[in-house]
């Protein structure tokens, strides 16, 4: 159903995969701010509920020209969603103003259509209930409802900071959607007032996090014309909302499936749409 | 088996027709009994509150508006049922007079609540268990922040449609989505649905799509004039 | 008429027509949909106002600032300080923290050992009885480990041994103990402190700065600030950083990941190419102005390039190209170091090469920080404690009467475990003060249970690595009813109890003593921020020190057919945590595959030993053995097995039992030539497959 919505807010990311060392704070944020259940044997990898996974990358060359590097991969937030428009009852959809890809967990019937769908395995399944040692069902925030086994679940950039952010612009007295110096609606939400956990507890500043559509934000500004800032899969045309960003070479060729000759500066070519 | 006779002539054969459907009857009408009065009450736990709270003393007597007790924190959350320390802006003692020998029933009931009150939860530092009349699901989110703003964007100018009051007393924007306050204004029971756990009070989505699904709500000026869609996420969590 | 088969049907048939016209149905399918979404074995999140308070990581050794959001007021979750001058950002491990409250591996009594071996719960009382009476009769046959270096429980313990008369007071094995030795070797009256914040190039040899060395969020905030985003238009140039990092070591670890460069070098080597470097700084044309500098100079040259080259595995031309940026960056610095048991040899060679730089107590330098203040009379500096060297108390024949344990995990974190854990087996009676039910508490006779740094008032003076004198408190902001009491405070109560007085009856009156010493404002007690000092102290007449570097850093045999390469990741949690709830999901299937950890072998190595991707092997050292699987990692250097420290928990909860192998075992320590500790970063390992 979701054709390609223009909103006047979209919120982003840029991730420094330069800055990156891999050390897991921002998946460990993630479980905790989104009250995902700890799992005492988690190697099974399928069987891991993970709304954002770190990969290590490497430059495939022997010791000692061998690189590494880091790569955080959260939900993409697709503007031309391979998830959404598979979900037989609209459980996930990008609807609102800041174009977040939205879950409903009491909606969703667990086909799993999405998660074949995402090219990027950013959903993950609920194979067993979420199950808390004694107690630690006291330290689940209220922010975010736990889930039952049977459904999907995803990354939603923290969109209950998002409600939070709005909540307190409101509170304030303030208008949430205001015209900025280029006439166009931004969120009246300051720059650091709506951050991700995974971008907020990052102690290399690696995730940056705010409105793309806004050139007072520091996103935009890394985004925007610069040559070492790339996208998943870019040429699938799903239009995401993550960027990363690296000097690189080899890391950014990583970001698609290139042909040993081919060069990454090239205008991309969509492929044709079949959603 | 009966010999198949026509009956339409015979008066003694009508009776007898009548008589067959008798048990028909007493069953429709017997289902009507419990499905209309019987187990619709068999569904609820009703549960009293510790402690009689009267909503019209507080408004008509004291003048309070709902903002006076409910209001919104400046992080943008809402207060819900206020913790002893907003009581004690006015609650210093026990403000009832003591009922005199002619005072009525209700008098009397509401100088013991307050008693009790002062007694038992605030001079001690005890918060009062309330039952809760609405408590939203664990996967919604309600921004009281956002109806109060939206709401009155275009209602405040629309009167004759619909009365919402005024920002500073919304009452009638309150009442639109509570339990009435002459139902609360009693010891109105707390009635709990054994299945699904949540309060008779407690919000169906439909009521939230009344507005929320009203395309004259988000197609009224221009799209999304007040951004209050019906996307997922605008209430889910 | 009477009831028959028909008369029934014909009643249900109205009763079911009737119920039609009634809300029930709808009402039922209605309920039953909700009732099937709200499971009761699902737990639901508790709600109520958000409150906030500021408190400092106990838990997490590398300096983390925290800030915790209360729910109704029970703690939910950890948030970054970042004006904190030690915050921005969190660690792995202290994210955690809160859900570490509820571990399954906490302690919450008392448990006393009986005859019968089986641990009973008993009382506080009880408890703090059968210590006292314990203590009395140990005396000064009591022996104490604190494994908490910049709390002041270390200086309680202290006083209190020196009051029993005993001479056993000790820490775990650090890396500030390390540093401490080498300024001590040096004639260096103060601490090592590193000022990164205005240095514009970093060489990190060993010392895994971004990952699990010295105060690694502020290492890394000042990482992530001195270098901007790359930005570079089509065809343009990039912008530039105003810090150059570069990482020498064994495994391109997590620095090494973001690092300008990466130096591969042989694990324990780090002091050989340091003072190789010095011979070049030297040749170089730099000099200082020491005591014994031609004899250091006279030792340096032995080390030519080539030689270096050889003994480290650095290849020359990248040896050549680092001294280069050291000469030519305006304010470089040389941070050498090691995750634990790299010796004072290699730090005193980069305290020599620093020296060389000329940066000692210079902006952007080594730094020399005035020692910790003490308001306990009867306790030792913290210098002193450090010359106590714990593994030759272990190997000692002659074991005390009592030996009391604070918040420290020898049974797993020393090196060759099995034999600590048989000596501690050994000593009469063991007391332990610990959180979680851990290797070392599983082995004591008193258990006491120790609040987490959440539920206890305790504070945090210098972590290593910190370039300024910097003094936290942290507040208890967990709950209140976790039947966990304060080592201070029981260790205090017991010494007056005894007729030992040591100058203050609770732990708070001495933090407030402390804050008034470091010229904290305000409520001495608040939690959270930091009085912070950039007092230095005098740099001195150092000296060299070469007749004793030459042999602690004397090239030896490798102790096997591989070297190992001990190497560690901040979300395997410390010794004492083991892994938190949540972190073991942030493993990769590479490095853990169901109960199998993974060593790290180079392609090369992995051929040169028949052994290759995924084949289960054995690694073996000195009668220890551990079990693991090949990762064939072209992040490691020639003829060395990498493995993660961290990896295989007995004690404590499921998430951190069963997973892997502690590499301690296959560890053995030696004695460090003529500085007196033992160290372990030279060890190494027999491979085959298993």
């Amino acid at each position: 159903m979701s054709a390609n919505k223009h909103f006047n807010v979209k919120w982003g990311m840029a991730i420094d995969l330069d800055k990156c060392t891999g050390c897991g704070a921002c998946m460990v944020a993630c479980q905790a701010e989104n009250n995902l259940a700890p799992l005492a044997d988690a190697s099974n990898k399928q069987r891991v509920p993970n709304w954002l996974v770190v990969y290590e990358l490497s430059n495939k060359k022997s010791f000692p020209d061998h690189e590494i590097a880091y790569l955080p991969r959260p939900c993409q937030q697709c503007a031309e969603q391979p998830c959404a428009t598979v979900c037989p009852v609209v459980a996930t959809e990008r609807n609102e103003e800041g174009g977040i890809v939205s879950q409903i967990y009491p909606r969703c019937i667990g086909c799993r259509y999405c998660m074949a769908a995402c090219p990027y395995h950013a959903r993950c399944f609920n194979w067993f209930d979420p199950v808390w040692p004694k107690g630690m069902e006291k330290a689940l925030t209220p922010d975010v409802s736990t889930r039952p086994r049977g459904v999907v679940e995803k990354c939603t950039f923290c969109h209950h900071r998002f409600m939070q952010a709005k909540d307190k612009v409101r509170a304030g007295g303030g208008e949430v959607y205001v015209r900025g110096t280029d006439n166009k609606l931004h969120c009246a939400v300051p720059e650091d007032g709506y951050v991700t956990s995974c971008a907020e507890v990052c102690p290399n500043g690696a995730i940056v996090f705010g409105d793309l559509n806004n050139p007072e934000h520091r996103v935009h500004r890394l985004v925007t014309g610069n040559a070492n800032a790339f996208r998943l899969l870019e040429r699938l045309g799903t239009d995401t909302a993550v960027y990363y960003i690296s000097r690189r070479e080899w890391v950014r060729r990583l970001g698609d499936n290139y042909l040993p000759d081919e060069d990454t500066q090239k205008p991309k070519q969509i492929l044709p749409k079949r959603h | 088996m009966e010999e198949k006779t026509n009956c339409t002539e015979s008066p003694a054969c009508r009776q007898k027709c009548a008589a067959a459907l008798l048990p028909f009857l007493g069953g429709f009408i017997a289902a009507l009994v419990l499905g209309w009065l019987v187990i619709p009450s068999l569904l609820f736990d009703s549960e009293t509150q510790p402690l009689l709270f009267s909503h019209a003393t507080h408004m008509k007597k004291a003048g309070a508006v709902c903002l006076d007790c409910h209001s919104v924190r400046s992080d943008g959350s809402f207060t819900g049922i206020p913790q002893n320390d907003v009581c004690m802006s006015c609650h210093n003692g026990i403000l009832t007079p003591e009922p005199g020998q002619g005072a009525s029933p209700v008098e009397k009931a509401a100088y013991q609540a307050e008693k009790s009150f002062v007694e038992n939860y605030l001079n001690p530092g005890k918060p009062v268990p309330w039952r809760k009349h609405q408590y939203q699901p664990q996967n919604v989110f309600f921004s009281h922040p956002a109806h109060f703003q939206k709401c009155y964007t275009c209602h405040l100018t629309m009167q004759g449609r619909l009365n919402l009051g005024t920002p500073e007393n919304p009452q009638k924007l309150c009442a639109t989505c509570h339990v009435s306050l002459e139902k609360l204004d009693r010891d109105a029971p707390v009635e709990t649905n054994i299945l699904t756990g949540y309060s008779s009070g407690t919000l169906k989505m439909s009521e939230c799509e009344r507005c929320h699904a009203n395309p004259g709500h988000f197609y009224a000026d221009g799209r999304g004039r007040t951004f209050a869609n019906n996307a997922c996420f605008t209430c889910h969590k | 008429m009477g009831f028959d088969r028909r008369a029934f049907l014909k009643i249900a048939a109205g009763a079911s027509a009737g119920i039609m016209v009634t809300p029930v149905p709808w009402k039922l399918l209605d309920d039953v949909s909700i009732w099937s979404q709200n499971w009761s074995w699902i737990p639901v999140p508790a709600r109520g106002a958000s409150t906030y308070a500021e408190v400092f990581s106990k838990m997490d050794p590398f300096g983390v600032p925290m800030k915790i959001r209360k729910v109704g007021g029970l703690p939910v979750r950890v948030l970054p300080l970042p004006e904190h001058p030690l915050g921005g950002g969190l660690s792995p491990l202290s994210i955690a923290e809160v859900q570490m409250l509820y571990s399954p591996g906490r302690l919450r009594r008392p448990l006393l050992r009986g005859a019968d071996g089986k641990l009973t719960e008993i009382s506080w009382p009880q408890a703090s009885k059968k210590l006292q009476d314990e203590l009395k009769n140990a005396g000064g046959k009591a022996a104490f480990i604190s494994g908490d270096e910049t709390s002041s429980v270390t200086e309680v313990l202290s006083a209190f041994a020196n009051a029993l008369g005993s001479e056993d007071m000790y820490l775990m094995p650090s890396e500030a103990q390390s540093a401490a030795k080498a300024a001590e070797l040096m004639g260096i009256d103060a601490r090592l402190g590193y000022d990164i914040e205005q240095s514009d190039h970093l060489l990190a040899v060993g010392a895994n700065i971004l990952e699990n060395w010295g105060t690694v969020l502020r290492n890394r905030r000042v990482f992530a600030n001195s270098r901007p985003h790359s930005f570079r238009k089509d065809g343009g140039e990039e912008t530039g950083d105003s810090l150059s990092l570069v990482y020498a070591g064994p495994v391109q670890n997590n620095t090494a990941a973001v690092a300008g460069a990466w130096l591969p070098v042989y694990p324990g080597t780090e002091g050989i190419l340091a003072l190789g470097m010095a011979n070049m700084l030297i040749e170089a044309g730099k000099t200082v102005a020491a005591r014994d500098f031609e004899e250091f100079k006279a030792l340096a040259s032995a080390y030519t390039p080539e030689k270096t080259a050889e003994l480290t595995g650095v290849d020359g031309k990248k040896l050549e190209a680092e001294v280069a940026r050291l000469l030519t960056a305006q304010k470089p610095l040389l941070i050498v170091g090691s995750s634990a048991g790299g010796g004072a040899g290699p730090i005193m060679a980069g305290v020599a090469v620093n020296a060389l730089l000329g940066n000692i107590n210079k902006p952007g330098g080594l730094v020399l920080l005035p020692k910790a203040a003490k308001v306990l009379k009867g306790a030792s500096d913290l210098a002193e404690i450090y010359r106590n060297d714990l593994i030759k108390f272990f190997e000692r024949e002659e074991k005390p009467a009592l030996l009391l344990i604070h918040e420290a995990n020898p049974a797993f974190a020393l090196p060759n475990a099995q034999a600590c854990a048989a000596a501690l087996k050994a000593v009469p009676f063991k007391v332990c003060f610990s959180t979680f039910m851990d290797e070392t508490a599983a082995l004591c006779d008193l258990i006491l249970p120790l609040g987490m740094g959440l539920e206890r008032l305790d504070d945090v003076e210098t972590p290593y690595g910190s370039g300024k004198i910097g003094y936290c408190i942290s507040t208890a902001v967990g709950r209140p009813d976790a039947g966990v009491l304060n080592t201070a405070n029981v260790i205090l109560n017991i010494a007056r109890r005894l007729g030992k007085d040591l100058g203050f009856e609770l732990y708070a009156d001495i933090l407030k003593a402390k804050a008034g010493l470091y010229g904290k404002g305000g409520d001495p007690l608040a939690g959270g921020f930091a009085v912070e000092s950039a007092e230095r102290a005098e740099a001195g007449a150092f000296s060299f020190r070469p007749e004793v570097l030459g042999k602690a850093l004397a090239p030896d045999e490798a102790r096997g057919k591989l070297r190992l390469a001990v190497y560690g990741r901040a979300s395997l949690g410390t010794d004492k945590t083991g892994i938190p709830p949540y972190n073991n999901k942030t493993l990769r299937a590479d490095e853990l595959a169901g109960s199998l950890m993974s060593v790290l072998l180079n392609r090369a190595t992995a051929a040169r030993n028949n052994l290759a991707d995924g084949d289960k092997v054995s690694l073996e050292s000195g009668g220890g053995k551990i079990v693991a699987r090949v990762r064939v990692f072209e992040g490691i250097i020639n003829d060395t097995a990498g493995v993660c420290r961290g990896f295989g928990h007995t004690a404590l909860d499921e998430f951190s039992r069963d997973k892997g192998a502690n590499v301690m075992e296959v560890v053995r320590p030696v004695p460090e030539p003529e500085t007196g500790l033992n160290f372990w970063a030279k060890a190494g390992v027999d491979i085959k497959k298993a």
